[in-house]
């Protein structure tokens, strides 16, 4: 049994959308994601949908992991659809009716509206993590919240937590995969019974996966204090992020592109 | 009635750039009685033959049967009992007694309790004092051998173990191979390890690996006669059994070698006797 590898995991490649500056990508997808919320007509995701496939062909990113992320929202988008879609003995015209269940064409158009709109908003945003390591991820997140420090917001301490969290994601994993075939060897089964047999059958993983991460992080926490980590004040980068006009340039064009597609469909 | 690995081979990451060939054609066979020492550095291949003598890998070409079926088969279900490195980090349960009886409960053994009492027993936790005791709070010696009593209380007739007593003190690791020598009499007993020397004297034979491959396949006397092979796979003889075979180098009638120290020295003694 393997443990599904993680949605979004950065793909290591050369690509003109993999060196640009984090906080460029971060500023990018932010505005992407409030033009997408903007945008209220079909030509305005037409719009977004060709920017989107044009920075997955220039991330060198294979679509099948950039679209990974839509098979698991399936149930989402299909709950999305029908709930807009479907009327309890609609009054206005329908599409199809089955009983007393018809298929309202304005509400039909809506539903595919909202899935296409959160299938958009899914591929994008993961465009920043599938070209973006953990690591300048959190450096950017910390520079962008470093004016907050003056308000007493620890943002170097906030960094190493993100950066930590992420960095044992991967660990966690193949921790769990090995408490299950542990557990698988000394006879447990989880794929047996019903739900409630199932999920019972994965406390001998869960309980153990709690315990040792628990250790981890304590080992983790006692190794760092013993290299006198002592919070982000003061703290300095080997490598530290440049903005380049190039960065400034894909910000700024880029940033007011997507919003004004928002804005104008 | 044995347990076969016939010429089997593993890739990890098959077919991809990063793909590695762990295990390169390895054949083995265990009966009961049987102590095998699977040897070799580290990246060697040895826990994954050791996985894929337990079925919980597929071979990549190959097979493996136990007691002539496949490991998968309804029949082979709880003939194989594997300890994984660092068992003790499987823990899970409120007492020992309960998480060392989880195998046997789940094959629906009846004395599944009673069993696990016996196992604790036979890695020299007294059972009515280590039973009740949480898991959680064992030091690592005792933790480390309730987690193989997890596995013997199974009553597997084969049982794998990867590395049982790396980072035990000499008494833990003394336990342990007293353990393996009352299962020996039950089952047919694996121990993988890149420091073989204390299974040396009781090991029916030994497989050294070297990239996935069978570097030495033989009885430990045939390792002792030609060590080169062995050496070569980067493995090192424990120095007390290097001094013998030096002694007998330079022409010291030496008739056994052995780990034991005081037998050894006497051996060594006597030989000098005979030769001046």
């Amino acid at each position: 049994m393997r443990v599904p590898s993680t949605f979004g995991q950065y793909v290591p490649v050369d690509s003109p959308v993999h060196s640009l500056d984090a906080r460029t990508k971060i500023g990018v997808i932010a505005l992407f994601t409030l033009g997408l919320f903007l945008a209220d007509g079909f030509a305005g995701l037409g719009g977004y949908a060709v920017v989107v496939a044009v920075v997955l062909w220039a991330s060198h990113v294979p679509p099948r992991i950039a679209l990974r992320g839509v098979r698991a929202l399936g149930v989402l988008l299909l709950f999305t659809l029908l709930a807009h879609a479907l009327r309890w003995q609609p009054a206005t015209v329908t599409l199809l009716r089955v009983g007393p269940i018809g298929v309202d064409p304005e509400g039909l158009r809506t539903g595919v509206f909202f899935a296409m709109r959160i299938v958009l908003l899914m591929v994008g945003t993961s465009l920043l993590t599938l070209t973006t390591t953990p690591v300048q991820l959190t450096d950017a997140l910390e520079s962008l919240m470093r004016p907050a420090s003056a308000l007493g917001v620890p943002s170097g301490e906030i960094a190493m937590m993100l950066t930590i969290a992420l960095r044992f994601i991967p660990t966690t994993a193949q921790e769990a995969e090995r408490v299950i075939i542990a557990q698988t060897a000394r006879g447990a089964r989880f794929d047996e019974g019903g739900l409630v047999t199932r999920v019972r059958a994965y406390v001998p993983v869960l309980v153990p996966l709690f315990v040792n991460l628990f250790r981890r992080a304590e080992d983790l926490a006692l190794a760092m204090d013993s290299r006198c980590y002592r919070g982000g004040r003061g703290r300095t980068r080997l490598h530290a992020a440049i903005m380049t006009p190039r960065d400034w340039l894909v910000l700024l064009l880029g940033g007011a592109a997507l919003l004004a597609i928002g804005i104008t469909f | 009635m044995a347990l076969v690995a016939d010429n089997v081979s593993y890739a990890y990451e098959e077919g991809r750039p990063f793909g590695v060939d762990a295990v390169r054609g390895v054949g083995l066979t265990l009966e009961v009685g049987d102590l095998l020492v699977v040897a070799g550095t580290t990246g060697s291949g040895k826990s994954t033959l050791l996985r894929l003598l337990a079925g919980l890998l597929e071979p990549s070409t190959g097979s493996v049967v136990v007691d002539g079926v496949s490991p998968g088969h309804r029949d082979a279900r709880g003939a194989v009992a594997i300890v994984f490195q660092d068992p003790e980090t499987q823990f899970f349960a409120e007492t020992l007694r309960i998480d060392v009886a989880f195998g046997p409960r789940n094959l629906g053994h009846a004395d599944a309790e009673s069993a696990a009492d016996r196992a604790l027993s036979e890695v020299g936790l007294d059972p009515s004092v280590y039973g009740s005791r949480s898991p959680f709070s064992l030091s690592g010696g005792e933790a480390r051998r309730g987690a193989i009593a997890g596995a013997l209380a199974m009553g597997a007739r084969y049982l794998l173990l990867d590395e049982p007593t790396a980072g035990l003190d000499a008494a833990g690791r003394a336990s342990i191979r007293g353990a393996l020598e009352v299962e020996r009499q039950r089952s047919g007993v694996i121990v993988v390890t890149h420091d073989p020397g204390e299974f040396l004297d009781s090991a029916s034979g030994i497989i050294a690996l070297d990239e996935g491959r069978v570097a030495l396949s033989g009885s430990v006397g045939e390792l002792y006669a030609d060590p080169s092979v062995y050496e070569r796979a980067g493995l090192e003889l424990p120095p007390i059994v290097r001094t013998q075979l030096l002694a007998r180098a330079s022409g010291m009638p030496l008739e056994q070698v052995t780990l034991d120290p005081g037998r050894a020295a006497a051996a060594l003694v006597a030989a000098r006797g005979m030769r001046s």
